[in-house]
């Protein structure tokens, strides 16, 4: 990952305060976005028992909180234009980015290859990503951590882990 | 007679006393790597809890709550870094007695803080407990949704300094427990065609995502910063002479007391109560022109308060099942998980798990005195652990904490996903606390009014006949106002 060159926008100071007023207003706005499909989502089918109850049935409390949720939007709309928080330096971000990205891998590999493998893997990639490059330190770290970590589990305390599909045991 | 003697044999096994051990050793390493935290390092410990029994759970929980508030306190003498938010005060006293060379008598006097403002909070619990207890027996569905909504919103609006923010991560929380079965009628609701989401979205997954996960994403962006570290400084544990001791009496009460009213509010925790410690104790000692040089008023002060807090914070969460800060809130979904309900009628139907409580808490505090005083130069050596690799092992366990609630990989890909809206979400300077109180209040909040409207049959004015209920409402529209009008007042004065 390369610092942010001249010609690229930093994405701090003025320029990433003004970034990150955008992003801010669209944080609010995806905010307000799911708060309206909650709300679409409380016009739906209920049962004649659920429109009988003088509890006022099952949307009667989401939509009183649904309501006070829209009240506050607008508030927060005005403090996102106002103060905006510079987002981070390139660098920052994409590595945060790539751990995101990692970490939403892991979980995946979780399902494919078991939890073992996946989590022998994830931590020796995530030293990787952030920079450090003993690769022979992290595999000795990795391995007993995880191997630990899923004899405690699956022996220990027998709660199942999820297994790799092929007969490996683990 | 018979209940004490109960206590004292589920607290005598092998294994409870393994879990207070190792989870107060787990707690104090959590709480001097700066940044991870109490909710961290229980979130971290909670997949051990599954399958153990309900007493070494609890142990353990309690062993690592109440060994974190402490640890935080050794990186801030060494490090003048506080290693928990509970130990920012601790650093403006501890940190000038370390650069006098003195770091090993600072550590004594936090370790014996610590500890006796520990007990104290312990006595407290047992006796304000089951009175609170006995009183919320006469609570009705409008008391609790008062109730409810006070603590709902004064955690919205003490956790962060936007109240707008606040409230609405607390409202987004309550409306994430809607998710699922409707509680009075059965009808699903925004399950959006999902079968996994008509059991609701996990508690615990949802807080390892909000607090574990997102703190490492996080943490990421502060990875080229320089840290200040500790391999220069010596550490010991000296405790102070009886002499200098007893001059502290007073500090150490009035902490004390100040922790365990504090821990007892909800939306208040320990640094709340060790900065209010702090604060009294600079004003009313002797010895205030030493503040801010390494004065031991300051640190016995705090360290009492903050550790306070650990015993009393639980007053209202086994009492009324009303937890007051997220830290309270993991215990309470763990406790859940272990098959115990919190509320006054756990206070007479269990008797013994309450004891049980209390006497874990007493050997946790007698085990944190120790792991302090043998092991402090040995956790100053975590410090050392590379956070590119720390954070890859926490994500770890981590993921096993989320997964193992149900074991469900869609309760991974909840944490993942509560992780990434919880990293943007910090960002943007919204608290994350809320949202995880609104889940465990939700409930709460929509079965009481529900049911208040059903006994007042329809009439929502029957919330208003009832005084307590009346007076939670007044405050809660007091806190929800107070900014508005101190708003209007800063524009016309």
């Amino acid at each position: 990952m390369s610092d942010s060159s001249p010609s690229e926008p930093a994405l701090s100071g003025e320029g990433g305060s003004t970034w990150g007023r955008r992003v801010e207003i669209g944080l609010t706005l995806l905010i307000l976005g799911a708060i309206l499909v909650f709300l679409a989502a409380t016009f739906g089918r209920t049962s004649a028992f659920a429109q009988a109850s003088s509890g006022r049935g099952p949307f009667f409390f989401p939509r009183i909180l649904i309501a006070l949720l829209l009240i506050l939007v607008p508030f927060l709309l005005a403090g996102a234009v106002r103060h905006g928080r510079a987002l981070p330096l390139q660098k920052p971000l994409a590595r945060m980015l790539s751990l995101i990205a990692a970490t939403g891998a892991y979980c995946a590999l979780i399902g494919l290859a078991g939890f073992l493998i996946a989590s022998v893997l994830f931590a020796m990639a995530v030293p990787l990503l952030l920079g450090r490059r003993d690769v022979v330190l992290l595999a000795a770290l990795a391995l007993p951590y995880g191997a630990i970590v899923w004899l405690l589990f699956e022996k220990v305390f027998l709660i199942v882990l999820p297994a790799s599909p092929w007969p490996i045991g683990f | 007679m018979d209940v004490f003697l109960l206590a004292a044999a589920q607290i005598a096994t092998p294994l409870t006393l393994i879990a207070i051990v190792a989870g107060t050793v787990v707690g104090v390493i959590v709480g001097v790597l700066p940044g991870l935290g109490s909710v961290l390092g229980l979130t971290m410990v909670l997949p051990f809890t599954f399958s153990m029994p309900q007493i070494p759970a609890i142990a353990l929980m309690l062993g690592v709550y109440c060994g974190s508030v402490y640890g935080g306190s050794i990186t801030a003498i060494v490090l003048n870094t506080p290693g928990t938010p509970q130990s920012a005060a601790t650093a403006m006293e501890g940190f000038p007695m370390a650069q006098r060379g003195e770091a090993d008598l600072a550590i004594g006097w936090v370790t014996a803080g610590s500890t006796l403002g520990g007990l104290f909070s312990v006595l407290v619990l047992a006796l304000a407990g089951p009175l609170l207890a006995r009183f919320s027996l006469q609570f009705t569905p409008f008391e609790y949704f008062a109730l409810a909504l006070f603590a709902m919103t004064c955690i919205a609006g003490v956790s962060s300094g936007a109240l707008a923010k606040g409230l609405m991560a607390g409202g987004l929380g309550v409306l994430i427990s809607t998710i699922g079965a409707d509680p009075v009628t059965g009808d699903m609701r925004f399950t959006f065609g999902s079968f996994q989401m008509t059991a609701g979205l996990g508690l615990i997954p949802v807080i390892v995502g909000l607090f574990a996960i997102s703190e490492m994403f996080l943490r990421v962006l502060d990875l080229d910063e320089a840290k200040p570290s500790g391999a220069a400084m010596r550490v010991g544990f000296r405790l102070p002479s009886w002499v200098e001791a007893r001059k502290r009496g007073g500090p150490l009460l009035r902490g004390s007391l100040i922790g365990s009213f504090v821990g007892a509010l909800p939306g208040t925790g320990a640094a709340t109560a060790a900065f209010i410690a702090y604060s009294e104790a600079r004003r009313t000692s002797s010895r205030r022109d030493n503040f801010g040089k390494g004065e031991p008023d300051g640190l016995v002060a705090c360290e009492s308060a903050n550790n306070a807090v650990t015993g009393s914070a639980l007053v209202p969460t086994l009492a009324l099942g009303i937890p007051g800060d997220p830290v309270t809130a993991v215990m309470l979904g763990a406790l859940v998980i272990q098959g115990i309900a919190p509320g006054p009628m756990l206070f007479v139907d269990h008797l013994d798990l309450i004891y049980g409580i209390f006497a874990i808490l007493v050997l946790v505090n007698l085990v944190m005195f120790a792991t302090g005083a043998l092991g402090a130069p040995l956790f100053t050596r975590v410090l050392r652990i590379p956070e590119p690799i720390l954070i890859g092992l926490i994500l770890v366990i981590s993921t096993v904490g989320a997964y193992g609630v149900n074991g469900s990989l869609f309760d991974v890909w909840i944490a993942f996903g509560a992780g990434v809206v919880g990293a943007l979400i910090r960002y943007f300077g919204y608290p994350v606390a809320p949202v995880v109180i609104g889940m465990v209040l939700g409930p709460t909040l929509e079965m009481s009014l529900r049911q208040g409207l059903i006994l007042g049959r329809g009439d929502p004015t029957v919330f208003l006949e009832r005084p307590i209920t009346v007076a939670l409402l007044l405050i809660t529209a007091a806190i929800l106002i107070w900014p508005l009008v101190r708003y209007l007042r800063a524009r016309l004065g």
